[in-house]
């Protein structure tokens, strides 16, 4: 700082006083901003797609500067990777039972919240879903039915269930394609390979997918009620920026976004 | 019992799918083979590039892609609606189909390899001697061409067998008819069934390790004679 | 075998172009490589295509550019006898011997097996696998192999140069008989001078694609004589070795020649001379270092380069010697002057064993 430059304009001032205001000023900066800049890590259902991407760009606009990263997927899939140290802060699953599961192994840091309640409906883009029930199904005309699997998918189990309920699973046997997840069953249907679809309500009334056909929503006493539920894990137990999203799931904002994407809130009924 | 029988059945179907996708490649991979061994058109580059393909395209993408193609909507699906047989996803014959197009490589490269080693000469040497082209095909370049037959015809067989992200796509994982073993592995696993899911590997690494190392020591053993 | 080729081709770094019209049953084409030989060759078995022209063979248009005609190799009946041999590896000798052998029409069939066999000498054999063959037994094979499939003209692209001397002019004989006695015309390709002399009668020389020379290959090793470092090559018969004076005393047509211990370990055999190596005497030199000295007469001179070839009748033997025209002005060489001829003994070098030719 012995520059012809400073002598000039800096008369007589003390270089090294300089350097001590300047790295001052640096360091309150970084600080501030770092006492802002969080980051957490999201695992949610397939099936909140639509939901949580505006949940979460809301509360980003109540807690700007932070990073929200969230990964869609199926709710048994993340159980297991968490299980085996997966690093996601927060896990929001489509079958309550799965949070439950890690709480009982002791690797939650919450307690298990139930955020909604999950419900199936038939779903076509080519036929006329609202008009139906499960038992046009065997309309000879139907020859593939999209349903998610039952053995490791919450929708497809209900799914089963209902069909089992009303009398139709083993007649319709031989009309099943099996999708891996809820958003592969959607997209079966979706593509025309299968005529109709046993999807989740979340996604039918999607603008994406309701534009393209209505549909029929499939009573809740054919099945078992499709808890959902989340918890903090134990890695993100000391983010407080997870705290604070885990509180914003139960705020009004969230719960209405929720409900405008045909998530049933705890305690409430499904609308139409 | 080891494996329960719907584990039999997704094995035996994964073993008749790769069965029927190597015979088929046999037939449609040594001409396309043939030609780029032997081609001096400016295209050749192109076609060889274009079966490299699948090589590099994630499976999964391919099997998306597949899934809209053959659906009712593609121009496959309309191509099958015109014959008058239903559309591909869902049917065993839709799996062949998208395997034929993702180990097309597997079986074109080493007869393209294999033939490129015999070179002109001995093709040039029976036409002299008054072979046609077929002739000199059939009694020259395939008994040289034999390992290469071997090795594309294993490499495709096990490369099917090891399939899954094309089939999850485009299956729709119907026992008996598309739950082939890699995805009934992978939905043992996401139903935490995780014993059967080993067991199942199991067997599937051991019968795929014991057919590579057949393979391998018949190699070296032609070398040797050679 | 009348032969007519008159084809056009070109290439990025050269241009091929022959109009030649060809007789005989024992033709060679001469030329160092990347002079277009084997490009005319191939063009004449049909894996090359011509940009123009046509060739006729025995009276049949094999191509014609301007009639569209191009059979395919396996209908013109021509066989090819290339540098490395190119058995089948997985044919035992028998199998190859008969492969083309199988595929000849009927009617066509004058080659008998067992007498090919036996010409070529393969009886031994016919049961071995190709890759325990020498280098030597598989060109035999490979020549076996092409006639027996009964064609009506053999190519042989080099099919000696990869052979060493011995075996060379072992096989020579093998070729040229078998040729004869089955009646099959052939095309020989080899940039050696001397086998050309040995192996054809009629020469096409080639340079850069072009047809520089079509004459016999005596004439063309006389015309080529001035250009090349070795000179022409006298090739001789000798035989009836004895042991004088550490030296090895042969018999030559044309007398006696005493070679050298070292090149000479056996009885007889074919052996070069090169025409540089002769020098000669107007008047009988009375005492020479060099152990050979033939009295000989004049017969002809021929200009070659800026050297003079002069034929020399020694007894019952011809030899050509070649010296500067300012020589033969000195001593006043002429056709019917007689002069001496000095021969080092250490000039001589063998070729082959078997005297051939």
């Amino acid at each position: 700082m012995k520059s012809p430059v400073c002598r000039h304009y800096i008369q007589r001032s003390n270089p090294v006083k300089l350097q001590r205001i300047f790295i001052s000023i640096f360091l309150t900066l970084f600080f501030s901003t770092a006492a802002h800049a969080e980051k957490i890590t999201i695992a949610a259902a397939a099936d909140l797609k639509f939901a949580m991407d505006e949940i979460i760009t809301g509360f980003k606009q109540e807690h700007p500067g932070n990073e929200l990263n969230v990964t869609y997927g199926s709710s048994g899939k993340f159980h297991t990777q968490i299980k085996n140290g997966a690093p996601f802060d927060i896990y929001f699953s489509a079958d309550i039972a799965y949070p439950r599961e890690l709480a009982k192994a002791g690797m939650a840091a919450s307690e298990v919240k139930p955020y909604a309640v999950g419900r199936i409906v038939l779903w076509s883009n080519s036929l006329n879903a609202t008009k139906m029930t499960l038992a046009n199904l065997s309309d000879p005309k139907i020859t593939k039915i999209a349903i998610a699997n039952p053995k490791h998918a919450p929708y497809g189990k209900r799914a089963e269930e209902a069909l089992k309920a009303s009398g139709l699973w083993d007649k319709l046997q031989a009309k099943f394609v099996f999708g891996e997840n809820i958003a592969q069953t959607a997209q079966y249907v979706q593509s025309g390979n299968a005529q109709i679809g046993i999807i989740a309500l979340s996604l039918a009334v999607n603008p994406e997918l309701a534009k393209k056909g209505g549909y029929y929503l499939i009573p809740d006493k054919l099945h078992n009620p499709l808890e959902q539920g989340f918890i903090i894990t134990k890695l993100g137990a000391n983010k407080p920026l997870v705290k604070k999203f885990a509180d914003y799931m139960g705020s009004k904002k969230a719960r209405s976004i929720m409900t405008r994407y045909g998530f049933v809130l705890p305690g409430e009924t499904a609308s139409k | 019992m080891i494996l329960s029988d719907g584990d039999l059945q997704a094995i035996w179907l994964t073993l008749r799918l790769a069965g029927v996708v190597t015979a088929i490649l046999l037939l449609i991979g040594t001409p396309v083979a043939w030609w780029l061994a032997h081609s001096r058109s400016w295209f050749k580059g192109l076609v060889g590039a274009v079966v490299a393909l699948p090589l590099v395209l994630p499976p999964s993408v391919l099997g998306f892609y597949l899934l809209l193609a053959m659906g009712p909507n593609g121009p496959v699906g309309d191509l099958t609606k015109a014959l008058g047989i239903e559309t591909l996803p869902f049917t065993f014959w839709g799996l062949v189909v998208a395997s034929v197009f993702y180990s097309f490589p597997f079986m074109v490269q080493p007869l393209q390899n294999a033939f490129e080693a015999i070179g002109e000469r001995p093709l040039q040497v029976a036409a002299t001697l008054g072979a046609s082209k077929l002739d000199a095909f059939f009694s020259v370049a395939l008994p040289l061409s034999r390992r290469g037959f071997m090795t594309a015809s294993i490499l495709t067989f096990a490369h099917t067998v090891g399939e899954f992200g094309v089939v999850l796509m485009i299956g729709g994982n119907i026992p008996g008819v598309t739950r082939v073993a890699s995805v009934q592995i992978y939905d043992h696993v996401e139903a935490l069934e995780y014993s059967q899911a080993h067991r199942m590997a199991a067997i599937m690494l051991a019968f795929s390790f014991l057919v590579l190392l057949a393979l391998y020591l018949w190699r070296s053993d032609n070398r040797k004679r050679d | 075998m009348k032969l007519s080729m008159k084809v056009q081709k070109k290439f990025p770094d050269f241009q091929l172009s022959a109009d030649v019209a060809l007789s005989g049953e024992q033709i060679g084409i001469f030329g160092k490589s990347g002079s277009g030989k084997s490009t005319l060759v191939s063009m004449l078995a049909g894996f090359v295509k011509p940009d123009a022209g046509e060739i006729i063979l025995d009276g049949e248009s094999l191509f014609s550019s301007s009639q569209g005609i191009d059979i395919r190799p396996e209908q013109r009946r021509i066989a090819m006898v290339f540098q490395q041999h190119c058995l089948f590896p997985h044919l035992n000798v028998h199998n190859n011997l008969l492969y083309g052998y199988k595929r000849c029409p009927v009617e066509y069939r004058t080659v008998n097996f067992d007498t090919l066999v036996s010409v070529l000498k393969l009886d031994p054999l016919l049961n071995r696998a190709v890759t325990s063959l020498s280098g030597g037994e598989k060109q035999r094979v490979a020549l076996g192999r092409a006639i027996l499939s009964n064609p009506r003209l053999l190519l042989m692209d080099e099919p000696l140069s990869a052979l060493d001397d011995e075996l060379r002019f072992q096989i020579i004989p093998y070729l040229k008989s078998v040729s004869e006695q089955f009646g099959i015309p052939y095309l020989f390709i080899s940039h050696s001078l001397v086998e050309m002399r040995l192996m054809t009668d009629t020469v096409l020389a080639l340079e850069k694609g072009e047809v520089t020379a079509c004459t016999d290959s005596e004439q063309l090793a006389r015309n080529r004589m001035g250009d090349t470092p070795v000179g022409y090559i006298n090739l001789l018969k000798l035989d009836a070795m004895t042991e004088r004076q550490g030296m090895c005393a042969y018999r030559w047509e044309g007398g006696e020649m005493l070679l050298s211990a070292g090149n000479s370990d056996t009885a007889s055999g074919l052996f070069e001379l090169s025409s540089k190596d002769i020098i000669l005497f107007k008047r009988h030199p009375e005492a020479i270092s060099a152990r050979n000295l033939l009295e000989c007469s004049v017969e002809s001179m021929f200009q070659s380069g800026r050297k003079l070839g002069i034929q020399l009748t020694c007894g019952g033997g011809r030899l050509v010697a070649e010296i500067v025209p300012d020589a033969a002005r000195e001593l006043g060489v002429v056709e019917g002057t007689t002069v001496f001829a000095a021969i080092k003994a250490s000039a001589f070098r063998r070729l082959s064993k078997t005297a051939v030719g």
